[in-house]
Order: structure tokens, then C-alpha cells, then sequence
């Protein structure tokens, strides 16, 4: 059954229908949360809001890009999540431990250990580097750069004009570029460095 | 602490980076495109920037994927149903009838303007035109009236001489009446009124006169003013060509009485619609923000 057939049984009731889009799904909810709260466990609890909400809200989608409305409700879900953990801030010993044990799976057997261990630097640092962005830049960078949506898609998705997410995205790099330059000489190998000129 | 401050001269920066990093995810216009190319032809540092932005997008790309932690599947018994959300699933409808209820508002009330407009227009000119008649009509009495008054007061022979303004008045009365049509009530009010003012001036006159001139004076002075009297009151009754012109005036005046209430009718109604139509687009705004809302927030 396609997705159109799939939301449709699912709004008039079929949990099982909304199910299937539930896994047809869930990895790409779970990583644009992961990357946009920093953290594996607020981004496993955003992911099970973000599919409850759907749910209980499917009658409100009245067709189009179902991928692009789900990811709406996640970064919405992303947003009310941060905005309460401002109120109460994690201790960053435990995200300390989560980055430590977080990219295990990024181990291949044909790499070498010092090719993981530049892959893995370099996916802290930009991760690092992610953390620092405004929450609005962030957003726009995890679905632009990260997850390879256009800018109108983009656009839809945060319900913002597409001349405010042109503007996000470029201060959203600038930061990062300066961002791993400062770090880039400490950690990064010379094939992952942003070489800068002049200045 | 003025850090806002260096910020401000970094617009002209801000926009290059915007075009460098639109152009770098094809969102340049082909005008732009053109434009930007040849400045990158032609400064090193901009394509050294650029390529520094290819390589952060690529590295940003080649982020791993996480695997999920767990299944995120919907337990049926806790689940059932999605809600009924009768707001949400109306929205397109609330949206486009809250657009039509404002466009019919502004409609109306433009109408209505317009209508009052209208309506001032049309009593201004004949109101205008009436003012005109009766300051002829008054302008001349009056000079005659007080020449007539003086000159009995001063000389009574004279006065008596003082020709009667009753013929130049007759002479008047046809004119005016081709000029002035519509309300002859107000003229006839106009034309009375210096004659009923003239009785008390003549006897201010007198008592002046018997005062100042003695009692045989005074009692010329009181013929001579008794002859402008009457002679003024025929003035007011050589208006009754006018007074003809007036009744032929009034019969025409009858239809545009009908035509008054009838726009009387006409604009009470469109107050009560243009009143309905405020309230409807009032609720209608009102639920369709809240949609608005709580669509946003999902």
C-alpha cells in the first residue's frame, strides 16, 4: 500500500495503517531530533511526541507531502522540549557520556582504526559546533545540510518565508565555519580542516 | 557591549554571504547567478570562500545516520481513535470565509461613503442655490426698505416721492421665479420677514422722530412710514408668482420626499448589514486564529 493510501486508512482510524508509517519513518524523525536537541534520550521522547501528535492530529492533514508534515510536527515537538529544558537545564556530564558511546555504530569493518577515529572527531566537532547555534539556525542546518531538503521545503516545514530561511542558513554557516576553524587545528585531520586565508 | 554596533556595518557582508550560500544551493535567480559569477571570475578570496562552504555543506552531509533505540509504533489499546478536531479539519473553509466576510465588509462601507457623499452633494447644491435666490431677494428689499425708511425719516416730502418699490418689485418677482423654483416657502419666509421687521424699525423711527423732531414732524414722519409699510407688504405679496412657482415647485417636491424616504430606507438597511457583517467577520477572525493556532503548534 502507497503512502497516500496508508495516511488516508489511517484517518479514518486504522492505528495498524499508521503504524507502517511509523516505521516507514521513525529513523528520519529520530535523527532531525537528534540533531536538533543534541541528545539521544530527549530525542527518542521527541520522536514518541512527534508520532502521538500525528496521530491525533491526522485529520488536520488534507494531503500533499506527508514527510514534510511530520517533519513540522517534530521540530515543533523539538521546540516546546527545549524551550522547557531551559527551565531545567541536563547536567553536561551526562551528555558528555552520550557523545562518548554515540558513534560506536559509526565503526566499519573495513576502516582502519585511525580513519574511524578522524570520522569520529570530525562528527563530534561538527556536533560541538551544531550545540552553539541559535535554535532557529540550527533547525534550518539540520534540514538543509544535514537532511538535504531545499530551501522551500525548508520554508514549509518551519512555516517561515523563504528569505528567512536564505538568512538562517548562511549565518547558520558562518557560525560553523568559525566555530571548527577554532577547533579544527586542535582536533580535526588536515583533509577535514577549513583551510582560511587571509585574515 | 557595542558589539551591536559592528554588526550594523556588516550588512553589505551579510548579503554577499546570503548570495554566496543561495548560489552554493542553487537558489540564485540567473540575473544573480550572472552577477555573482562574474565577481567570483574575478576575486580570489570570494571563490576561496566559496569552496569553504562546499566543504562545511559536504561535511555536514556526511553525518552518520543514527540507528532508532527503539520501535516508536502506537500501542492500540492506549491509542484508539485519532480526535475529532472540528476547528483544524474546517480550516481551509474558515480561512476563505473570513477573506469573503471582509471583502463584503469593506464593500459595504465603501457603498456607504459613497452613498453619504452622494447624498451631501445633492443637498449642498440646492441649499446653495436657494442662499442665492433669497440674498437677491433680501439684498434688494433691504436697501429699499432702508432708503425707503431713512428718507421718510429725514424728509417727509421726499419719502413720499420715493418711488413705490411695489412696481420694481413685480418686475422682480417673474426672475425669481425662474431662478429660484424649489422652495418657495423659504423665500416667501424671506420676503415676509423684512416687512414684518420693518413695522417694529418704523416704530423705533417714530418714537425717534417724535423725540427728536417734534410732534408735527413726527406725525409726517409716521405717514411716510406708514406708506413703506404697505408698500413693503405688497412686495411681499408680489411674490405670489412666486408663490405659484412654489405650489408647481412643492408638487415636484413630493416625489423627491418619496425619493428620501426611500433612500432613508435604503441606508438604515445597509447599516444593519454592514453592523451583521462586522459581527460575522469578528467571530469568524476570532476561530480562525485559534485554528491558525493550533495548527502551528502540532
Amino acid at each position: 500500500m502507497d503512502e497516500a493510501s496508508l495516511v488516508q486508512q489511517a484517518q479514518k482510524g486504522d492505528i495498524a495503517a499508521f503504524n507502517r508509517l511509523v516505521v516507514q519513518f521513525q529513523e528520519l524523525v529520530f535523527n532531525v531530533s537528534y540533531r536538533i536537541m543534541g541528545d539521544p534520550d530527549a530525542a527518542a521522547d521527541v520522536t514518541q511526541e512527534t508520532f502521538i501528535t500525528a496521530y491525533q492530529s491526522l485529520a488536520t492533514f488534507r494531503g500533499g507531502n506527508f514527510k514534510a508534515w511530520l517533519l513540522r510536527v517534530a521540530t515543533n515537538r523539538c521546540y516546546d522540549e527545549l524551550r522547557r529544558r531551559k527551565r531545567r537545564p541536563q547536567t553536561s556530564l551526562d551528555q558528555i557520556m552520550d557523545e562518548n558511546e554515540s558513534f560506536a555504530f559509526l565503526r566499519s569493518p573495513n576502516e582502519g582504526p585511525e580513519a574511524h577515529r578522524q570520522r569520529v572527531e570530525l562528527a563530534l566537532a561538527i556536533e560541538r559546533c551544531l550545540k552553539t547555534l541559535p535554535e532557529d539556525q540550527r533547525i534550518v542546518t539540520v534540514l538543509g545540510d544535514v537532511e538535504g531538503y531545499d530551501y522551500q521545503e525548508i520554508a514549509s516545514i518551519t512555516s517561515v518565508s523563504l528569505g528567512t530561511v536564505k538568512s538562517r542558513m548562511s549565518r547558520a554557516r558562518s557560525k560553523l565555519r568559525d566555530c571548527l576553524q577554532s577547533i579544527g587545528g586542535e582536533l580535526l585531520p588536515p583533509a577535514y580542516r577549513l583551510e582560511s586565508r587571509g585574515i | 557591549m557595542f558589539g551591536m554596533f559592528g554588526n550594523r556595518g556588516g550588512s553589505a557582508e551579510d548579503k554577499r554571504q546570503e548570495a554566496l550560500n543561495a548560489y552554493l544551493d542553487n537558489w540564485l535567480s540567473a540575473a544573480e547567478r550572472g552577477r555573482l559569477e562574474n565577481q567570483l571570475a574575478r576575486d580570489a578570496e570570494l571563490r576561496a570562500e566559496l569552496e569553504r562552504l562546499r566543504t562545511l555543506k559536504l561535511q555536514l552531509r556526511s553525518l552518520p545516520r543514527r540507528r532508532v533505540p527503539r520501535s516508536f509504533v502506537l500501542d492500540p489499546a492506549l491509542h484508539g481513535r485519532p480526535k475529532r478536531q472540528p476547528l483544524m479539519q474546517v480550516y481551509p473553509v474558515l480561512r476563505g470565509a473570513t477573506a469573503l466576510t471582509a471583502v463584503l465588509l469593506v464593500f459595504t462601507l465603501a457603498l456607504g461613503t459613497l452613498r453619504d457623499q452622494n447624498t451631501a452633494q445633492e443637498t449642498a447644491a440646492p441649499a446653495a442655490a436657494e442662499l442665492a435666490s433669497s440674498d437677491e431677494a433680501g439684498g434688494e428689499f433691504a436697501p429699499i426698505e432702508e432708503s425707503a425708511l431713512s428718507q421718510a425719516a429725514a424728509t417727509p416730502d421726499s419719502a413720499r416721492s420715493v418711488p413705490s418699490p411695489a412696481a420694481e418689485k413685480q418686475e422682480m418677482p417673474s426672475e425669481e421665479s425662474q431662478e429660484a423654483e424649489a422652495p418657495a416657502d423659504l423665500a416667501l419666509e424671506q420676503a415676509a420677514a423684512p416687512a414684518a421687521g420693518a413695522a417694529p424699525e418704523a416704530t423705533i423711527m417714530l418714537e425717534g422722530a417724535l423725540a427728536e423732531e417734534g410732534v408735527d414732524e413726527s406725525l409726517e414722519t409716521a405717514e411716510a412710514l406708514a406708506d413703506a409699510l404697505p408698500a413693503a407688504t405688497m412686495s411681499a405679496q408680489a411674490y405670489s408668482p412666486v408663490t405659484a412657482a412654489g405650489a408647481a415647485a412643492e408638487s415636484t417636491a413630493v416625489p423627491v420626499e418619496v425619493e428620501q424616504t426611500t433612500g432613508f430606507a435604503i441606508e438604515s438597511m445597509l447599516g444593519s448589514v454592514q453592523i451583521a457583517l462586522a459581527i460575522v467577520f469578528a467571530v469568524l477572525l476570532v476561530l480562525w486564529l485559534i485554528a491558525r493556532h493550533r495548527m502551528r503548534s502540532l
